[in-house]
């Protein structure tokens, strides 16, 4: 590749960017669950925080698989619960509109300072570790408190009871914190360690009792509780409430507006009633069922719920977002591919290098470490390199934005060996013919070596895309609703998550197979054989109009002239 | 075939004009001191044994390969290289491409494009390259496709033509860009026996009609027919070249007698 060819590649790609980041922009917003509450009767009292993220909005963080406090209300596809209403009533007192973001716990504090959100309200128990990263208005009391399966059959009180057993615990919890104090007590006593199961939602966990898999969940005190209402008969609490704090809304360090806004409204709340009212509501710590929906776990096959999702719109939304990512993120990697393989095809070492390089790490890595990395790392570099604050935001990019960004690098590692084996297959003799008739590198390629190199490129590239729309189920590791996160959300207040996956495979299904077919059209589009019937009917013609040659000389006839 | 004035400039004089050309691969020397001059309207044809360097000589002329040394002009014009002061620099990708729009080369394997029908590798370069209309070039391919012989296959996908038509079609392609200069390079011998004939045929036709060619062949009757000038090679340099006469009949050095009488052997 000469430098001119160089050049226009990298102006190429830079339009690629360009495009990948318009695309980005219109798409950043669509995960976020808009409560659309305008403040109504109640009249701003305290006066809006500055620098919001959106203006007019409050924009809260909160993992919402976490009942009573927050989860997806699977009727309305909202987030609800008793820290929904609670933040979404302090937001009305400063005359905003509230935004909840769905997002990890694990992360949840390092999101909230990447700016993902304003503030974030999650059942966070508020611990000197925490407070370091950022500052809590406590609005909760809660302890920890054990599950166990009704009667107790192992008498579990405490977790030194649960030296040798099975329990299980949500990923980035204190009660996990707790759970690894209590395992290093049973090995001090030369106990058999607790055999841990740490999973990323609280309604798996509790999925885990109900299974029989674990003896014993440790959670928060109104978690325990509530669990205990929705399934009565079932399960019993092991011991007492130990270990009581107060769980907090993380505000920013130094985002002194928002902390004495929160903090004020929230004052307000208690002193009117409407904080008592929200407890009341929600059943906390009054032994009242709130919700009058069935919400039990039970062994049964719930098919009432398999048909309630299989065509509601949570799920065809679901299906369009894993479509669309696959299809941009595919078409972006074949582009990428497409020039890494004539950079790793150039005799050139400062093409070549660069190519050989980026494949090695993109085909050497986990695509979930890759996406967690743009996801969760990307926000500290300005921090660690000290960069303008203003600049910060920058960094800070969008889960969609991510996984396309993630999809397509990765994507384009694996392309450019398939593109780069396509065009190996072409005979040197093409491009040397090509020459020979005065085209240049990049005329040659495009008429005459690529459109030969498909049929090589299609099979495989069929079937990378086959893979891509099932890989998009990494995407649920950072909030994006697409079909595999759509069916652990919904599933998980009414512990169906069994029946939404399989709605979600259902769903995979559908769009493998539909592919599968274009893929053998698209195949037999480049088929050599296919232009033997061509041949034929222009055969045929010529026949019919000039009327020449037997139906069938083709096959045997040769020599027309010559001699 | 009209022998140009011998008076004039030598590089206005001659259609190809190559002085002291070396090639290497590696510690390998292909062409060792290469000199050769065609004059307009010149048939050359290149002889010898399998390896001495005769495909090399015709892939330098239009660039194909890079040469370590010495100077080749195609129509007075310096081919692959610019001369910045004094030294030779290679010249630019359009440069490039744009001289060797102007040198036909006929390949031993044919090289059509098998995407493509006959009448689309003909029109490609023209269209792509010089900029032609479609209905332009679709005119003109299929006056040489009448000429070549194959005005009805102007539809047909390579892989259905018998390996003489594809070697017609691809002189027909070559032709289509106008060339000056025709390069051809074993052109029949992929070809079964009894489709050589066919080829040549077009060949010596073109020679007729004044085209200027250089030809590597191990067609005996036809450099004999056709040549203006046989040039006979071997171990990359030329051993003995002149009138097809003097080569055929009374060769000065063994070599080539040794080469002649193996082929006539055969
Ligand atoms: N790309 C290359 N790399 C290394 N050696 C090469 C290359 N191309 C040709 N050669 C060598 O150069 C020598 C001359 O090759 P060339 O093809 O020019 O011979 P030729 O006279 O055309 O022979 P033939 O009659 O077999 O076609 C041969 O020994 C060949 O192996
Ligand atoms: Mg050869």
């Amino acid at each position: 590749m000469s430098l001119r060819q160089s050049a226009s590649l990298i102006i190429f790609l830079m339009g690629g960017c360009m495009i990948l980041s318009l695309l980005l922009t219109a798409y950043t917003n669509v995960s976020s669950t808009d409560k659309g509450s305008a403040p109504n009767a109640t009249q701003p009292s305290v006066t809006a925080p500055q620098d919001l993220l959106t203006p007019g909005t409050l924009t809260v963080g909160s993992d919402t698989t976490y009942p009573p406090q927050e989860f997806i209300d699977t009727a309305t596809g909202q987030a609800t619960g008793f820290d929904i209403d609670l933040i979404t009533a302090i937001a009305q007192r400063m005359g905003l509109k509230t935004t909840i973001v769905p997002a990890g716990f694990d992360t949840i504090i390092d999101s909230l300072n990447a700016k993902r959100f304003d503030v974030v309200i999650s059942a966070v128990a508020i611990s000197n570790e925490r407070k370091q990263k950022a500052d809590f208005v406590p609005y909760f009391n809660a302890g920890a408190s054990l599950l166990v399966q009704k009667g107790n059959p192992r008498h579990i009180t405490s977790t030194s009871d649960l030296c040798g057993l099975n329990v299980g615990v949500q990923k980035g919890t204190v009660e996990q914190d707790y759970l690894t104090t209590a395992d290093k007590a049973c090995k001090e006593k030369h106990k058999s360690a607790i055999n841990l199961t740490i999973l990323q939602n609280q309604t798996d966990v509790v999925q885990l009792l109900a299974t029989g898999r674990v003896v014993a969940t440790y959670q928060d005190s109104p978690v325990t509780d509530y669990y205990l209402q929705q399934n009565a008969g079932r399960f019993d609490v092991g011991g007492s409430v130990v270990n009581a704090v107060a769980e907090g809304m993380a505000i920013r360090k130094g985002d002194t507006s928002m902390f004495n806004a929160v903090q004020t409204a929230l004052n307000q709340l208690k002193a009117d009633g409407t904080y008592r009212k929200l407890f009341k509501k929600w059943g906390i710590m009054s032994g009242e069922l709130p919700l009058n929906r069935p919400q039990g776990v039970t062994g049964v096959f719930r098919w009432d719920i398999f048909w309630q999702f299989l065509f509601s719109p949570f799920f065809l939304r679901a299906a369009w977002t894993t479509l669309w990512i696959s299809v941009v993120a595919q078409f972006l990697g074949v582009v990428l591919g497409l020039f890494l393989a004539l950079m790793r095809m150039s005799r050139s070492p400062m093409l070549n290098w660069p190519a050989r390089a980026y494949i090695w790490f993109f085909r050497g890595s986990p695509l979930l470490v890759q996406v967690l990395v743009l996801f969760d790392g990307l926000p500290r570099i300005p921090q660690a390199f000290g960069l303008d604050p203003r600049l910060w935001q920058a960094f800070v990019l969008g889960p969609i934005t991510v996984v396309l960004i993630a999809f397509s690098l990765n994507e384009g590692a694996y392309m450019a060996e398939i593109i780069r084996a396509g065009i190996t297959s072409v005979d040197a003799g093409q491009m040397e013919a090509a020459k020979s008739l005065g085209m240049r590198y990049a005329l040659a390629m495009r008429r005459i070596i690529l459109p030969q190199a498909a049929r090589v490129i299609v099979p495989p590239l069929g079937n990378e895309f086959n893979n891509m729309l099932k890989t998009t189920s990494i995407a649920s590791v950072i909030g994006l609703l697409e079909l595999t996160n759509t069916a652990q959300i919904f599933g998980s207040p009414t512990f169906t998550t069994f029946e939404l996956l399989l709605v979600a495979t259902l769903y995979y299904l559908l769009l493998t197979t539909v592919w599968s077919y274009v893929q053998a059209w698209i195949e037999k589009r480049l088929d050599p054989n296919r232009t033997n019937k061509l041949d034929l009917q222009k055969k045929g013609w010529t026949q019919r109009v000039l009327g020449f040659g037997a139906a069938d000389t083709r096959g045997a006839g040769t020599l027309v002239s010559g001699h | 075939m009209t022998a140009v004035a011998e008076n004039g400039q030598a590089a206005t004089q001659h259609m190809v004009r190559a002085e002291q050309i070396v090639k290497r691969f590696g510690s390998l020397t292909i062409l060792n001191g290469i000199d050769l001059s065609v004059k307009h309207g010149q048939v050359v044809v290149i002889i010898g044994p399998s390896g001495s360097g005769k495909t090399t000589l015709l892939r330098c002329i239009n660039h194909l390969e890079k040469i370590d040394s010495g100077r080749i002009y195609v129509n007075g014009e310096l081919v692959g290289y610019r001369l910045v002061k004094g030294r030779m620099v290679e010249s630019s990708e359009a440069d490039i491409a744009r001289m060797r729009a102007k040198i036909g080369f006929v390949f031993q394997r044919f090289n059509l494009f098998p995407h493509l029908t006959v009448l689309e590798n003909i029109i490609e370069a023209p269209v792509h390259v010089l900029g032609q209309s479609k209905t332009e070039a679709k005119e003109y391919a299929t006056t040489l496709l009448g000429k070549v012989g194959l005005a009805e296959k102007a539809h047909v996908y390579p892989h259905k033509l018998s390996g003489g038509q594809q070697q017609r079609v691809a002189i027909a392609r070559a032709l289509a860009m106008k060339p000056k200069l025709m390069l051809f390079d074993e052109a029949t011998s992929a070809l079964d026996p009894e489709l050589v004939g066919e080829v040549l045929k077009v060949m010596r036709q073109l020679a007729e009609e004044g085209m200027t060619m250089i030809v590597v062949t191990h067609e005996m009757g036809f450099a004999r027919e056709v040549a203006d000038h046989v040039i006979f090679m071997d171990k990359a340099i030329i051993v003995e070249q002149g009138p097809p006469e003097q080569i055929f009949s009374q060769a000065q050095n063994e070599r080539t007698r040794d080469f002649l009488g193996m082929i006539h052997e055969e």
